[in-house]
């Protein structure tokens, strides 16, 4: 059995199943830097929108 | 049967340049020669032709740190080929990749002569192997040199790390740090709302703290209850008594005003412009600022014309004290003509007294010449010792007289350069004070045409009279304006009130809108944003948990199917006089979470504080030698390659090495590069039909020169 099948049946979530899919082929075409970059750009998709509603958020409680 | 190597053509390959040919028909074949003379290179080619670039170049795949910038051309070449010759149940299959110009292409020729090329031939070869993959071929084919290097560092962890490679987990290793080097925490997000809601307070907080003293302060004004209602009551006031004012002093309300409603924010600033534009338009307001203006101006008037005539005062005072101490310019004229006079007569004296001394003069010579020095030569009467007397005369009269006028000369110039000095003194005095004069008259003479003052009359006193009369009508009028300033400043402070109404309501309205934040959408999404990252943290701590899980799992299983064998290789293999067996254990390390091997003897004695360089070394042979035979383990090859397996080996471990792949050999055809001269001869004992290569005179140009050695 492959690292990739081996891995994916000890994970129960489906969304965590995608995300190892997603981790193995970054690896596959990108190595090591390929994995560091996607789950950067996944962390700052997230951090990024994060960000815009608290600025409008901040902006209201200022009063703007 | 599994693929038999025949053999392997090399061109342009790293350490090769022209074509070399290499036969690989025997079960045991030995490529010798000393450090970098292309050994490795040899096994290496095989590797590529079988893999590709995209596989073994790199760090990526091989875990190998020497492969991060692994040139496959050799810089003398412009191409490169590699052919091998791979046989098995009787069909020939000669695989042959090329690569130019960054591109790698690959050709099969079969024994009939069929021949297929790039996609086809690599899933050719990929049925030819099942699903072996270069991992696999790395793990249970090729034993890299440098394999065996990493197992025998000092470093627990990193020799841990090479023990998951050398069974065959570099990608779940090489994973995992990859995922431990991403560490976001999962609640980051969770506290920046924390931090959010604890602002959202605060600001509320101080927005009460606000209303509160506002509110105070209205009540004190006999405001006791604050909302809009109240708010427009006021603004009715206000709008009332402006309208009434208005009618008292005649004027209109401006459009503006009138059109605005009362319920408007703007209402407050609309009110205060028309209050501002109602003042100037009270009539004795407007005579009153004209009053002041005027009085301003008068004011100044007298302020410069006291100031220049000041000035002027000043240089006469000047003059006056000048004077008194030197008198005036008539009086110092007098004197420097006194003065010239009396150097002039002095002059003339001196010039008379140098004729008589001249005459004197001419006398002494004279006698000083002649012999009889008693007559003189003038009158000539004769005196006793003329001369001596002339002399002395000369002396005393003369010299002295001179000496007392030149002193008395210079001294009448010094005072004649002190008097011109005092000219000169006075003259700048009298400019000073004709520039102040005619400043001042200037001044006077402007005042006069703009307050039309006649010449008989005296400016400072008319001036005077003004001012006291324009004071005498300001007070006058403000006395009449007062009634209608009051009524102003009524409005003015119901204006104020209102304002006061309308932040009280802006900070309420306000608080509520900052209290509704946490039941908005963007609130929602918020939430749903840090939840999303949380998750995805934990998501990818979940995978990294399961990867470690994996390695250890599948290195138990490794352990459980070739366990036995390993022990058996390394007993044979090691020549430790006590450590005849091994057990390995793996267990997950808490602090890295990555599998930790423990190694223990027949007996549990836990072996590495006992394990030596060698030992390791021997460790890593029957790992790879038991991985190779490995029962379950459907081998696509029945070849192996070592590349320099016994760096670290003493004789005994040489010899018990050599003994185990006598017999491997008897199975599967082994290629063993060394430049280990003891392991050769441990080689030529081997009962094994072998080929010895020699490698050697290797230039980068030429690559290595191969001969056969012919082994009895």
């Amino acid at each position: 059995m492959d690292l990739k099948e081996r891995v994916n049946k000890m994970l129960e979530d489906e969304e965590t199943k995608q995300l190892w899919e997603e981790i193995y082929l970054a690896f596959e075409d990108g190595g090591i830097n390929g994995i560091e970059k996607l789950l950067i750009r996944k962390v700052e998709e997230i951090k990024n929108e994060f960000e815009e509603i608290k600025s409008e958020i901040d902006k209201k409680i200022k009063g703007k | 049967m599994g693929l038999k190597l025949k053999s392997a053509i090399i061109s342009g390959f790293r350490g090769f340049n022209p074509e070399v040919k290499i036969d690989f028909n025997a079960p045991v074949v030995v490529l010798y020669g000393e450090n970098a003379t292309g050994k490795s290179s040899t096994l290496n080619a095989i590797e590529w032709c079988l893999f590709g670039s995209s596989e073994v170049v790199g760090e990526k795949n091989t875990g190998i740190r020497e492969r991060i910038d692994w040139e496959i051309i050799n810089r003398n070449a412009e191409k490169c080929y590699v052919e091998v010759e791979l046989e098995k149940d009787g069909q020939v299959y000669n695989i042959r990749r090329e690569k130019s110009n960054g591109r790698d292409n690959i050709y099969i020729r079969f024994s009939d002569g069929g021949k297929i090329e790039g996609k086809k031939a690599q899933e050719e070869i990929n049925k030819l192997i099942g699903n072996f993959s270069f991992r696999d071929f790395m793990t249970c084919i090729y034993q890299h040199q440098e394999v065996i290097r990493y197992i025998l560092t000092e470093e627990p962890r990193k020799r841990d790390e090479a023990l998951d490679r050398l069974f065959g987990f570099s990608d779940y290793r090489n994973i995992s740090e990859a995922i431990k080097k991403f560490s976001p925490k999962g609640d980051e997000l969770e506290k920046k709302i924390d931090e959010i809601k604890s602002w959202i307070n605060s600001r509320i907080d101080a927005l009460n703290e606000i209303i509160k003293r506002r509110k105070e302060e209205l009540s004190k004004k006999g405001l006791s209850r604050v909302d809009e209602k109240e708010r427009i009551s006021i603004a009715k006031q206000i709008k009332k008594l402006i309208e009434d004012f208005c009618s008292e002093i005649g004027a209109d309300l401006s459009e503006k005003f009138s059109k605005i409603d009362l319920e408007q924010k703007e209402f407050v600033d609309v009110a205060e412009e028309e209050i501002r534009r109602l003042r100037k338009l009270i009539p004795e307001e407007r005579k009153l600022n004209e009053l002041v203006r005027r009085k301003t101006k008068i004011n100044h008037y007298i302020d410069e014309y006291d100031d220049l005539n000041k000035k002027r005062s000043e240089v006469k005072r000047k003059i006056d004290k000048f004077v008194r101490e030197n008198g005036d310019d008539k009086k110092i004229k007098e004197k420097v003509k006194q003065i010239e006079q009396t150097i002039e007569a002095l002059e003339d004296q001196k010039e008379v007294m140098n004729l008589y001394a001249l005459i004197i003069e001419k006398v002494m010579l004279y006698l000083e010449s002649v012999e009889d020095k008693d007559i003189c030569p003038v009158c000539g009467t004769r005196k006793k010792g003329l001369l001596i007397q002339l002399k002395k005369q000369w002396e005393k009269e003369h010299k002295e007289k001179f000496e007392k006028i030149n002193k008395e000369i210079d001294s009448l110039k010094k005072e004649l350069k002190d008097k011109e000095r005092l000219l000169k003194d006075y003259e700048r005095l009298i400019d000073d004070w004709k520039r102040a004069d005619e400043g001042f008259r200037k001044y006077v003479n402007k005042i006069r045409v703009d307050e039309k003052i006649s010449e008989r009359e005296d400016v400072r006193r008319k001036l005077e009279k003004i001012l006291s009369e324009l004071e005498s009508e300001i007070e006058r009028l403000k006395k009449s304006t007062s009634e209608k300033t009051a009524r102003i400043e009524e409005i003015e402070e119901k204006i104020k009130l209102c304002k006061d109404i309308d932040e009280i309501l802006k900070d309420i309205a306000l608080r509520e809108k900052i209290r509704d934040i946490v039941r908005t959408q963007e609130w929602k999404k918020l939430k749903e944003l840090s939840d999303d990252f949380k998750k995805f943290v934990d998501d990818v701590e979940r995978i990294r948990d399961a990867i470690l899980r994996a390695t250890k799992d599948g290195v138990d299983e490794i352990i459980s199917n070739a366990g036995e064998k390993i022990s058996e290789f390394f007993g044979e293999i090691t020549s430790h006089p006590k450590i005849k067996k091994i057990k390995i254990k793996v267990e997950q390390n808490l602090r890295s979470g990555g599998n930790q091997y423990k190694f223990y003897d027949e007996n549990d004695e836990n072996l590495l504080p006992v394990l030596s360089q060698g030992n390791f070394n021997s460790l890593a042979i029957s790992i790879f030698l038991a991985m190779s035979g490995m029962t379950g383990q459907k081998m696509p090859f029945d070849f192996i390659m070592l590349d320099d397996p016994s760096q670290s080996l003493g004789f005994q471990e040489k010899v018990g090495l050599i003994k185990i792949l006598d017999i491997i050999a008897k199975e599967k055809d082994i290629i063993i590069a060394t430049m280990d001269s003891e392991l050769l001869d441990e080689i030529k004992k081997m009962s094994s039909e072998k080929k010895i290569y020699k490698f050697y005179k290797w230039t980068p140009e030429k690559g290595p020169e191969i001969n056969e050695e012919i082994v009895s």
